[in-house]
């Protein structure tokens, strides 16, 4: 595992060395050696996802081919010796044991160590990266191409990080994929210090960057093969380069604005506002100095730019599915059929089948929506009634964002305002969930460090001390909940208990597909039925989720029909969650075992193969016997 | 303003323009204020959400 954990450190050093090549090229003159330092690694990582997208889309994502543009682009940084590690005297080790930042940097790198251990687990648990963050990139790279998988969540997406754990899967399998996900977190904390320094001065910077790297929800999904802290990095970088632009309104900072928006844009949907409030931005404040023409020529620049780094991605998805963006707005532009069309905006009239028109008319609140969110839609809630992992944002916005804003001068106002128009697109256009707005907390983790700093510096030598001895409480809370979090990841990480053990023991796929992977033929086709995470399962195969419609149940009313379509489908064998979880019906998602339905087809279509505890592999009986 | 004798604060504040120290003239009991509002919400979050026995279970305090 420390391997991996030195690939993904290779990795960064490499992205940031090529990086520093292209910012040079640009021209941007960062602020401090952190802001070029992160802008380095963002804009490092952007030419190796469009190297890895023009690999998948031309069909040549070959482990070798992969081997040999890494090299290329790892090389062309590294020659140049481009890696800069800033020189500074070595510091009077008495006399910083006395800052208070240093002890903050020590904390923050207690953090750090917890979550690099974490993500030197293998992957298990989490949804979201077994079903589809983690197992395309892994199909990917099974097929060498950008495969179309229809029934997998996000299958037409863009998905320029998920181009970056085909790297590390390829590398050292998805160990190092979810370390470049804990290194891009890592890199985030840099980039909110550099902004925190910028804007505040260094000690802010220092308290935001241990606030950011001390919240709950990046701590828990940067260790996992999630996309959701890779994302708010990209997006907070793109908002680091917009910043400068606001001030200077040169084109070297227009341009890469524009680069690292586009990456933005292109890693998730979610990161389109990153587009929104750039372009609004831009065009405001350019119509101001400029006047209209200019304001023209800088918006298109800078749009155009970015929607031209992810227009690979919305012609990948037209093509395939005459949606650019299927299947959000499936109502609008018509694409292939989905079972529920997914809402994108958390509008007053919740309408699938509404125009571009109306579901951005939808954006704007009315009072009745806002009484009746209201319990939702403010920190407080999230602080303390988070409803599951990626709401929980802990403690320390909704006790020092206030402080930060009360002690707030007039200059930065602006920033306040960014926040709060951030806070507006969470909560309307981001189903009012911190995971998909994470760059907002990025963003208030600066408000919140210009508060603790205050309350740090304060001139009463009482009220200082208090609030360091408060504070210092709160990280020993969060340390030992961290801990408790780690601990079983540490035998594995270490090298003292096998992935297999592991994985056997927490990871409730893994055994059923183990014996998929073992025993059954290379051709066989498999549909996995309930929340079966397909990460693991070495054969191709269709997963029935409510929201698929390749296997639409209504269309087949009897068990001979629905046989007929399977053999259609080339299905050879059904891995069954045995019990779906009361939360997941919900959503759409039968009990299996319990419906009468799907009890005729499997009494007469199903032979049993192998079960456990959790699930069941059954083999479609050939024609004939059924 | 800062104390002379206070070099390490000194030295922070001097890299920090933001801070009170460098013009600003707010009142400095606002600092009262943070600080109840702050150690209030971290009170209440790490004594209502299970983390002050989560702490006692693993310093082996819990009876």
């Amino acid at each position: 595992m420390l391997i991996s954990l030195a690939i993904a450190l290779l990795l960064g050093a490499a992205a940031a060395a090529t990086g520093r090549k292209l910012l040079g090229w640009i021209g941007f003159r960062p602020d401090s050696t952190a802001q070029e330092w992160s802008l380095s690694v963002c804009l490092g990582f952007g030419l190796l996802m469009v190297m890895m997208l023009i690999l998948g889309l031309s069909h040549l994502l070959y482990e070798n081919v992969i081997y040999g543009a890494l090299l290329l682009w790892g090389g062309f940084g590294l020659h140049h010796r481009q890696l800069k590690i800033p020189r500074r005297p070595v510091p009077d080790l008495r006399q910083s044991l006395r800052s208070p930042q240093a002890w903050l940097l020590l904390i923050m790198a207690i953090v750090l160590v917890l979550g690099s251990v974490r993500a030197m687990a293998p992957t298990h648990g989490a949804t979201d990266p077994l079903a589809y963050q983690l197992a395309l990139p892994r199909i990917y790279l099974q097929s060498h191409f950008l495969s179309f998988e229809q029934t997998i969540t996000g299958a037409l997406y863009p998905g320029y990080l998920g181009l970056l754990y085909v790297v590390g899967l390829a590398l050292h399998g998805p160990v190092v994929a979810q370390l470049i996900h804990w290194f891009l977190g890592a890199s985030t904390c840099v980039a909110v210090y550099a902004l925190g320094r910028q804007l505040f001065g260094r000690a802010t910077g220092v308290w935001a960057a241990v606030i950011f790297a001390m919240c709950p929800v990046v701590t828990i999904f940067a260790s996992q093969g999630y996309i959701d802290v890779g994302l708010c990095f990209f997006q907070f970088c793109a908002f680091s380069a917009l910043f400068p632009w606001c001030r200077r309104q040169d084109r070297s900072s227009l341009l890469l604005a524009a680069l690292l928006t586009g990456i933005a844009i292109g890693v998730k949907h979610q990161g389109l506002p990153t587009l929104l409030i750039g372009t609004s931005v831009i065009a405001v404040l350019s119509l101001r100095t400029s006047g209209w023409r200019q304001a023209l020529v800088a918006t298109s620049q800078y749009a155009g730019i970015a929607l031209l780094l992810l227009a690979p991605w919305s012609l990948r998805a037209y093509l395939a599915s005459g949606n650019p963006m299927w299947p959000l707005l499936n109502g609008w532009f018509g694409g292939l059929p989905f079972g529920q069309v997914p809402v994108i905006l958390s509008g007053t009239e919740r309408n699938p089948d509404a125009s571009l028109l109306q579901a951005f008319g939808a954006l704007i609140p009315t009072l009745d929506w806002v009484v009746r969110r209201s319990s939702e839609i403010f920190l407080w809630k999230w602080t303390f009634q988070a409803a599951g992992a990626q709401k929980l944002i802990g403690p320390y916005f909704l006790a020092l964002v206030p402080v930060g804003i009360l002690y707030l001068r007039r200059r930065h106002l602006w920033f306040l305002g960014f926040c709060l128009t951030y806070h507006f697109v969470l909560i309307r256009a981001l189903h009012l969930n911190p995971r998909y707005g994470l760059v907002l907390f990025a963003c208030l983790s600066v408000l919140a460090g210009y508060g603790a700093l205050r309350l740090a510096e304060h001139p009463w030598r009482w009220l200082r001390w208090s609030f360091i001895g408060v504070f210092a409480c709160s990280a020993v809370m969060n340390g030992v909940w961290l801990f408790e979090m780690t601990k079983s990841s540490l035998p594995v990480a270490l090298g003292r208990e096998s992935e297999e053990v592991f994985l056997t023991q927490r990871e409730p796929n893994y055994r059923v597909f183990r014996h998929v992977n073992q025993h059954l033929p290379e051709d066989s086709r498999i549909l996995l039925q309930g929340i079966v995470k397909g990460f693991y399962c070495e054969r191709p195969y269709l997963w029935d989720h409510p929201h698929q419609s390749v296997i639409e149940y209504d269309h087949y009313e009897t068990a001979t029909d629905l046989r007929r379509r399977f053999d259609e489908l080339g299905i050879t064998h059904v891995v069954r969650m045995i019990r779906i979880p009361p939360g997941r019906e919900s959503l759409g998602f039968p009990q299996y075992f319990m419906d009468a339905y799907h009890e005729e087809f499997r009494k007469r279509h199903l032979k049993l193969l192998y079960r456990d505890e959790s699930y069941v592999l059954f083999e479609v009986a050939s024609a004939g016997k059924g | 303003m800062v104390k002379g004798t206070d070099n390490l604060r000194s030295s922070a504040l001097a890299e920090d323009n933001g801070t009170a120290e460098n013009g600003d003239s707010r009142p400095a009991w606002l600092g009262v204020i943070g600080l109840l509002w702050s150690a209030g919400i971290f009170y209440h979050f790490y004594t209502s959400l299970g983390f002050v026995d989560l702490l006692t279970q693993v310093l082996g305090l819990g009876s």
